[in-house]
């Protein structure tokens, strides 16, 4: 297996499949059945590759960290977007909960409008409820262009939750209206909380949405030879701004990033790239397929967390565009850049070697950080994801096996052809093909799997009880996860970070990110509370034998 | 004298830009920790959970549990009962809990999902089921957190007592002073307490001073302790701490209940409610916040328990005066900004002119037009005392309106939750975090505003906060006023020059505030 951590022993104190039988233990049939069909003990010396369930529904009860349409649609894909001005249709608390909560960091020069620090909502009343909204949304976006008169936003985005699909208010035609009526783009995204099982289904529909009414629109070419599109990246603690200044340093040029500090006037010229780089595959392959389908601008999966996975990514980027002297450049930057960190690389190793990791996550940054773990010997022995889907976990040759069940047969998916004057072959077909074959990561996702350990466990939507159960019996030295989960592990002895925010640290991605990682991590495992509140399971002896009845 | 400014004409009707409210499920799932071995589940789709854990983990520090029927479309459509029965099934099986807290969200409500149906027919499906069930419709678009509170106790009482349990031999009181002789006559001289939504640290309190003056009680909701848990070896999956559901059904046979409370939507008062199922008769006090709230708290109990106030609490009280003489120089150049939920600005509000800090703006996010009812008199006869001639107190209110009234009415403090943090960096304006939420700083739960203690920990933040600024700007200030001024070429004005209160101006960060200039009353 390319890339798999070589063991000298087992990370856990006992393989993943115990460890799953003993959870599953707790459920009754129904729940055990469908629970265990979520649970992989990686085993790379079987003859078919291991098989997840994800993307189904979750079990109702049971205190799934996962989130709702609206929270991928607004709070992840458009919410970065700092022209745009994002009302919430719906009730207020949905709106307040995605106002400032995800780190997507923003800034804007003098004169440019940042409306990241900004929530607006139609704070949707009973009575708008029972005699439709439509006309309050109406007016509150005519509100919202009189209160940002100049600069003006470049787009109105409106985003409806749950009670506006039910009440059967026409977000589309009021949209429609505004736009006439005030000359600025409105946009409705129906992405009601119900929607699909997760917040997946926001992200689809925030993708649709946008290659429909935002990329394309404007043809003003590229300044310099090598230019592309970061899709994916949300700026989380400034990992954007990292990632840009290492292709900057490298010569490429950065149209436009989806969406972390993005902005409507770099997005709608996105199609003049050359490139699409991907890194998270989950929220944006939608976008990176459809450009492809309509403008032929081929994508590359990437991944700027992880020190080696930076430089394979730079390289790859390198040989996409195949120019000798951009190789140069790249090699010179990765040099430089290696040389810079060395020194805090080998203290880190030295200090965080052997320990072992958790990663519970959404959609790409479990995978992502078993990577950079790596880099200072860090084991992973649990890797989840909240929203993925099949393609995520096992790569993207299982799509056409992928069962479509009736909750995402409900999120629209688009079928786009060439568009016409702007479909434009970056390649000849033969040097396409070609670069498919020598890339591996050309227009393709390998998936978590292929990485994982043998005996490890992947977990798809990993609940409240099975977090608390695994823990205890695969005892990893640091739980990475979300806010929600944070304190139930650290207060029972568990060192934790967030990784869905950085706890107001980053950027973690590229060279200094992952020293900046690195130090964080020491800072958390090696900090003095632990040695005072060593959990009990810690010092147990991990049981091999049968007791009693069992 | 002009006319204080209390009636403002909005200048935003239909769009809410940054709002300082929360929804109603927020408010029950908080109150809903307040009972022991109680968990909630969200009837609707599963981000209204999630969103909630995640704000109030990041408030109080704790690990939070609510669980969801997660409803897709397809339950939107067809109804969603088999996935509420399943999830409460689910829940019983791994998490055991005495009580669940079944509360509708947006989506179950607007579709008419009738809860109290439903959970029947879930009975009758389990007919040996122990556990005790309470259904609380809380959409999104009614009320806010605040109202989610009481709605949930209301609730709860009403699930749990039965009518007309008010067997016992007692009479109907309404005053304080009526307390002690009226109640004599009740065998059981148990005292229902009902706390709004205080930090955990506040409510610690509260049973500190019954305990003080040996009162026998029943304190609902107690969050004290599940929401600010003391580290445990093993992670308890169920709040072990807080009311018990046996002392719940006590309250219907209590002597008295004393509600804390300011300003209740009709029918949302949890005391009116036990008033009216078993005749329990009540006092409402406003929570124990500044001088004369904490001492009509302590005469209550003092009454109702026939104790004298416990000689520590007397010398608490002096340390308060005491305190506010330190003070009083600073604070009176205080101009407040109080924002929060309506018995947060109305306290505050009030601790704040005790102390002499006007507040030139008190604005809560929920819809409330009492607060401007309750506290206009005394606001008004703080501002003449120091010459304020506009000021504002105003519902319904978001941080666009609050960020624009805090600048016009010059406010140089701003006091409530985290959420105020961007007006602060903009305008470089002092914050106090003292409710919730407070998500980038730390120790929300532990926050201190009930009692002697409490209110001084608090005034002492707004002293310093005020003197933090003078200190840094005292100097600057007063250079360009009486020094760079004289010191300026005639031929080269500078602003500072010709408009030193413009100069003053100047050196706020010039972070353009997006809100118009709206005419305001």
């Amino acid at each position: 297996m390319p890339g798999v951590l070589e063991l000298e022993k087992p990370l856990t104190p006992q393989p993943a499949d115990t460890a799953i039988e003993k959870v599953l233990d707790s459920y009754e049939a129904k729940v055990f059945k469908n629970r265990k069909k979520h649970m992989v003990s990686v085993d790379h010396t079987l003859d078919t590759p291991q098989e997840i369930a994800a993307n189904v529904r979750t079990i109702p009860g049971m205190l799934t960290h996962r989130g709702c349409c609206y929270a991928g649609c607004k709070g992840v894909v458009l919410g970065p977007i700092k022209d745009a001005l994002t009302i919430v249709h719906g009730p207020i608390g949905c709106s307040f909960y995605t106002w400032g909560t995800r780190r997507h960091k923003g800034r804007s020069d003098a004169g440019e409008l940042n409306l990241v620090p900004y929530c607006f909502s139609t704070d949707m009343r009973e009575t708008d409820i029972v005699f439709g909204g439509e006309k309050k949304l109406f007016k509150a976006i005519e509100e919202g262009l009189e209160l940002f008169g100049d600069p003006k936003p470049s787009a109105v985005f409106i985003c409806s939750t749950c009670p506006v699909g039910l009440i059967g208010d026409d977000i589309n035609a009021v949209a429609a209206r505004a736009e006439e009526a005030f000359g600025v783009k409105t946009v409705a995204f129906s992405c009601e909380g119900y929607k699909g099982v997760s917040q997946s289904a926001g992200h689809h529909i925030a993708n649709n949405q946008l290659i429909r009414r935002v990329i394309g629109e404007v043809d003003e070419p590229p300044k310099t030879k090598f230019s592309l599109n970061i899709l994916g990246e949300y700026n989380i603690g400034g990992d954007s701004w990292e990632t840009e200044r290492l292709l900057k340093r490298c010569g490429i040029e950065v149209v436009s990033v989806m969406t972390g500090d993005g902005s409507i006037t770099e997005i709608e010229r996105a199609h003049m790239a050359d490139l699409n780089i991907v890194q998270c595959h989950r929220s944006i392959n939608y976008i990176a397929e459809m450009m492809h389908d309509q403008y032929a601008t081929p994508w590359l999966k990437v991944n700027f967390v992880g020190i080696q996975a930076t430089i394979k990514s730079l390289r790859q980027i390198a040989e996409y565009y195949g120019d000798a002297e951009l190789t140069q450049r790249v090699e010179e930057v990765i040099a430089d850049e290696l040389a810079d960190i060395q020194e805090d690389l080998d203290y880190l190793k030295e200090r965080l070697s052997g320990k072992t990791a958790a990663l519970y996550v959404g959609g790409s940054r479990s995978h992502h950080y078993q990577q950079l773990l790596r880099d200072f010997g860090v084991g992973t022995v649990i890797a989840g994801y909240e929203f993925a889907h099949r393609d995520d976990y096992e790569g993207r040759e299982v799509i056409p096996d992928i069962k479509i069940d009736a909750d995402s047969k409900n999120i629209e998916s688009l079928e786009l052809g060439p568009v016409e004057g702007k479909y434009r072959l970056r390649f000849p077909e033969a040097k396409l093909d070609e670069l498919k074959s020598n890339i591996d990561s050309f227009e393709y996702y390998e998936g978590m799997i292929k990485e994982m350990p043998n005996a490890t466990l992947m977990i798809d939507d990993l609940n409240h009880f099975e977090t608390e159960e695994f823990i205890r019996l695969l005892k990893p030295d640091v739980f990475f996860s979300g806010i929600k989960d944070r304190y139930v592990l650290q207060k029972s002895g568990v060192a934790s970070r967030q990784l869905h925010s950085y706890d107001y640290q980053g950027p973690y991605a590229g060279f200094k990110g992952a020293i900046n990682f690195g130090n964080d991590l020491l800072m958390c495992l090696y900090t003095p509370i632990w040695e005072m509140i060593t959990p009990p399971w810690r010092s147990e002896p991990v049981l091999t034998g049968t007791i009693g009845g069992e | 004298m002009k006319k204080p400014l209390v009636k403002e004409k909005d200048a935003l009707v239909s769009l809410n830009v940054n709002p300082c409210k929360q929804c109603m499920p927020l408010g029950v799932a908080t109150a809903a920790y307040g009972l022991r071995g109680c968990l909630t589940i969200f009837h609707g789709s599963q981000g209204c959970a999630t969103y909630i854990r995640r704000h109030m983990a990041t408030h109080y520090n704790e690990p939070i549990d609510i669980a969801s029927s997660s409803l897709t479309e397809q339950g939107t459509v067809y109804g969603g009962e088999a996935n509420l029965h399943k999830g409460i099934d689910n829940l019983l099986k791994l998490y055991k809990p005495e009580v669940i807290c079944v509360a509708n969200t947006c989506l179950a409500e607007t579709i008419g999902e009738d809860l109290p149906a439903m959970l029947q027919r879930w009975r009758e499906k389990h007919p040996r089921a122990r556990v005790q069930l309470v259904a609380v419709p809380a959409p999104g678009y009614i009320g806010s957190q605040f109202q989610g509170h009481f709605r949930f106790l209301t609730a709860l009482l009403r699930t749990v007592l039965p009518a007309a349990t008010a067997a016992v031999d007692r009479q109907p009181i309404a005053t304080s002073q009526d307390v002690t002789r009226s109640t004599t006559s009740v065998k059981n001289r148990q005292l229902n307490v009902i706390c709004g939504p205080a930090s955990p640290a506040d409510i610690r309190f509260i049973k500190r001073l019954l305990t003080a003056f040996k009162i026998k009680a029943v304190l609902l909701p107690d969050y004290s302790d599940n929401l600010d848990r003391p580290r445990l070896a093993a992670y308890d999956r169920l709040p072990s701490d807080g009311t018990t559901l046996a002392q719940v059904r006590r309250m219907g046979s209590a002597a008295h209940t004393l509600e804390l409370a300011s300003l209740l939507a009709p029918g949302d008062s949890p005391a009116e409610a036990l008033q009216e199922l078993c005749g329990v008769p009540y006092t409402r006090l406003n929570p124990p916040v500044g001088l004369r709230d904490i001492d009509a708290l302590l005469a209550f109990l003092s009454d109702f328990s026939g104790q004298p106030i416990p000689a520590e609490l007397r010398a608490e009280r002096g340390r308060y005066l005491d305190a506010m003489v330190d003070s009083h120089k600073y604070n009176a150049e205080g101009r407040a900004a109080i924002f929060g939920d309506p018995d947060f600005c109305y306290s505050t509000a009030r601790m704040c002119v005790e102390q002499g800090i006007v507040p030139v703006v008190v604005a809560c996010g929920s819809p409330c037009p009492s607060l401007k009812e309750r506290l206009i008199d005394e606001v008004e006869e703080v501002a003449e005392r120091f010459l304020v001639d506009k000021w504002i107190i105003t519902d319904a209110a978001d941080f666009g309106d609050i960020e624009r009234l805090a600048l016009k009415f010059k406010a140089n403090l701003l006091i409530g939750s985290s959420d105020g943090r961007r007006i602060a960096e903009a305008h470089n304006l002092p914050l106090v975090r003292c409710t919730f939420p407070i998500h980038d700083h730390i120790g929300g739960q532990r926050v201190r505003t009930y009692g002697y203690e409490g209110s001084l920990s608090l005034i002492d933040k707004l002293t310093n906060a005020l003197l933090e600024r003078k200190e840094t700007s005292f100097r600057p200030a007063i250079r360009a006023e009486f020094y760079d001024a004289v010191q300026l070429e005639p031929a080269a004005p500078s602003i500072a020059a010709a408009h030193p209160a413009e100069a003053a101006k100047s050196v706020q960060p010039l972070r353009p505030c997006n809100l118009p200039e709206t005419a305001a009353g």
